[in-house]
């Protein structure tokens, strides 16, 4: 396993905690007829963003929340023994930590949690970084446009698609 | 104008492609399609590949004749250039195992095929903004292999 799975002693991190909680739309999650999608970036734009455009293609997605690598495993360990909590789709920032950091963190979560969808972000999307990052694993690889408004787009599609389309494993089915 | 997108459909329905090209004609234009019907001819398309493949292939798990979709799914994720090409299971049904199994596999998506000839139109909308308008696809360059 990763040595990048530890916090500094007597440290926890709580999944859920939201950035910018008031500027996010809530809504009443209905048993049985959600999951979680796990938001892992630093950057507090992008994770508002996120978390907008997936409530808006499913209102009642429940979102986890982690800025570093430390935070996104010690939540994936926290949520393990909870099958109908733990996220079904992982959106991965390179960006969260510096590049080798990055990497080991996705291999670290495909040898450890190979059911869960991973879709990693970039604004780097050079031949060998996405090569890097489907060779160690991630299920598609957005290379970030630098414009808000097309970022915004390709947040959408991405949400769009995983929650409206595509049947992710352990998903509840109604 | 953005460059053609190659899907490679392996269903052995040999209707589908017809309908798959009518379907996206409107929602999806850069889409074009070669369809293979069974394993064993999606391993020989793969391995007369000389130069650029498939941007995405669409691969049913049900192929009929003995070997399902896994074989060539496996077969793809061992190939040192067909790995990078995202891979989108079809199926009629939601069995759970099939679905982890998929996953697990190297299947980058996993999804109910369409039942009638409208949501094959939808469907096509959501396909272009995902594959082609949002994730970057790795690049790959296919090499023919004699075996």
């Amino acid at each position: 396993m990763a040595n990048v799975h530890l916090f500094p002693s007597g440290q926890s991190y709580d999944c859920h905690k939201q950035l910018n909680p008031s500027l996010l739309k809530s809504a009443p999650i209905r048993p049985n007829q959600s999951f979680y999608v796990f938001i892992a970036t630093a950057n507090q734009d992008d994770q508002l963003l996120i978390a907008q455009s997936l409530r808006g293609s499913m209102p009642t997605v429940r979102l986890n929340y982690a800025q570093t690598p430390e935070q996104t495993l010690q939540c994936l360990v926290d949520y393990t023994a909870e099958y109908y909590n733990f996220p079904r789709l992982l959106i991965l920032d390179l960006e969260m930590a510096h590049r080798q950091l990055a990497w080991h963190l996705l291999e670290a979560i495909r040898v450890h949690y190979p059911t869960l969808t991973i879709v990693m972000t970039s604004l780097d999307y050079r031949s060998a970084t996405r090569r890097q990052a489907y060779t160690l694993g991630a299920h598609a690889f957005i290379g970030k446009s630098k414009d808000w408004d097309q970022w915004k787009e390709q947040v959408d599609g991405l949400a769009h698609y995983w929650l409206k389309l595509a049947i992710l494993p352990g998903q509840p089915l109604f | 104008m953005k460059p053609k997108f190659l899907i490679l459909l392996v269903d052995d329905n040999a209707q589908l492609i017809d309908l798959l090209q009518r379907a996206s004609r409107e929602n999806f234009p850069e889409a074009s399609f070669i369809q293979v019907c069974n394993t064993t001819e999606a391993i020989a398309y793969i391995d007369q590949l000389d130069g650029d493949g498939p941007k995405l292939v669409l691969l049913d798990i049900d192929l009929g004749n003995g070997k399902s979709g896994f074989d060539f799914l496996t077969f793809l994720q061992a190939h040192p250039e067909g790995r990078f090409v995202p891979v989108v299971m079809l199926t009629v049904n939601q069995v759970p195992s099939a679905i982890v199994a998929a996953y697990s596999t190297g299947a980058s998506s996993f999804i109910v095929k369409p039942f009638s000839f409208e949501k094959w139109k939808q469907y096509f909308v959501t396909l272009r903004q995902y594959w082609f308008d949002t994730v970057t696809i790795a690049p790959s360059r296919f090499y023919k292999r004699v075996h």
